[in-house]
């Protein structure tokens, strides 16, 4: 089974990231999509094109060469499964 | 940890007056530092975090802020809890050029994330609970918020 890298940034690394990742992961999980999830701060998050995809919160800088999902669904619950299609669609390739 | 272990009536103000987000987070934060909760870096290090990375969470009425920061600046975690008379304005986390009025600052002081994910999930579950959230606006004092989120644990 193919194996993608995530990674979830938000400002501290402390708070929302964290949810998110256990979020996402339950969710990937029921989906059978096996994927490792790391969580930063956007000042740790250095070089990122091993990920597949990354996830925030917040702004991030836009030069990154990674798609990335700014979303509060995985907080707030409204909306997920609807991120979780786009996230799935672009580990899987097909924008 | 659920949240409810991380509070305490001490931790909870009631009727803030303060007419500006860093104020309020200074407010709050003073109580965490005088309760042991943080370091004295705290207050400055949840203001500049603010101010770098928003907090405010829009809800389905009500809106909240949760500001934060890093664990080396918290000694016991614990979440301080500040009920606005008058909403102030915070940027929203998801959008930072955006501002909303937040009526319910959470000032989280958190030392192992993985620890307080419970507690976050229920500050969050607040956020969408429009009937929980009006409660908590109209709470007496911090009794009373006490025990409606003490109330949703069981």
């Amino acid at each position: 089974m193919a194996k993608y890298n995530i990674c979830v940034v938000c400002g501290s690394g402390m708070a929302t990231s964290v949810l998110i990742s256990q979020q996402l992961k339950d969710l990937l999980k029921q989906r059978n999509i096996d994927a490792n999830i790391t969580t930063t701060k956007v000042s740790d998050l250095g070089a990122v094109s091993h990920y597949n995809v990354i996830v925030t919160s917040t702004l991030l800088p836009n030069n990154l060469d990674v798609p990335v999902i700014r979303t509060m669904s995985f907080l707030t619950g409204l909306g997920m499964d609807k991120d979780v299609d786009k996230i799935v669609n672009i580990l899987q390739g097909n924008k | 940890m659920k949240l409810i272990e991380l509070i305490n009536e001490k931790l909870i103000l009631v009727g803030l007056e303060e007419r500006d987000n860093h104020d309020a987070i200074k407010v709050l934060g003073n109580r965490l530092l005088t309760e042991g909760y943080v370091k004295d870096t705290f207050i400055d290090a949840a203001i500049q975090r603010e101010k770098e990375y928003p907090t405010g969470i829009q809800g389905v009425e009500i809106n909240i802020a949760i500001p934060h920061t890093e664990n080396t600046h918290v000694i016991n975690p614990g979440v301080a809890i500040g009920v606005l008379k008058e909403e102030v304005l915070f940027n929203k986390m998801d959008n930072p050029d955006e501002r909303i009025k937040v009526k319910i600052i959470f000032l989280l002081a958190i030392k192992m994330p993985e620890l307080h994910l419970e507690a976050l999930k229920e500050i969050m579950n607040i956020v969408q609970d429009a009937e929980m959230i009006k409660a908590i606006c109209v709470g007496k004092d911090s009794k009373e918020i006490i025990n409606i989120i003490g109330r949703e644990d069981k």
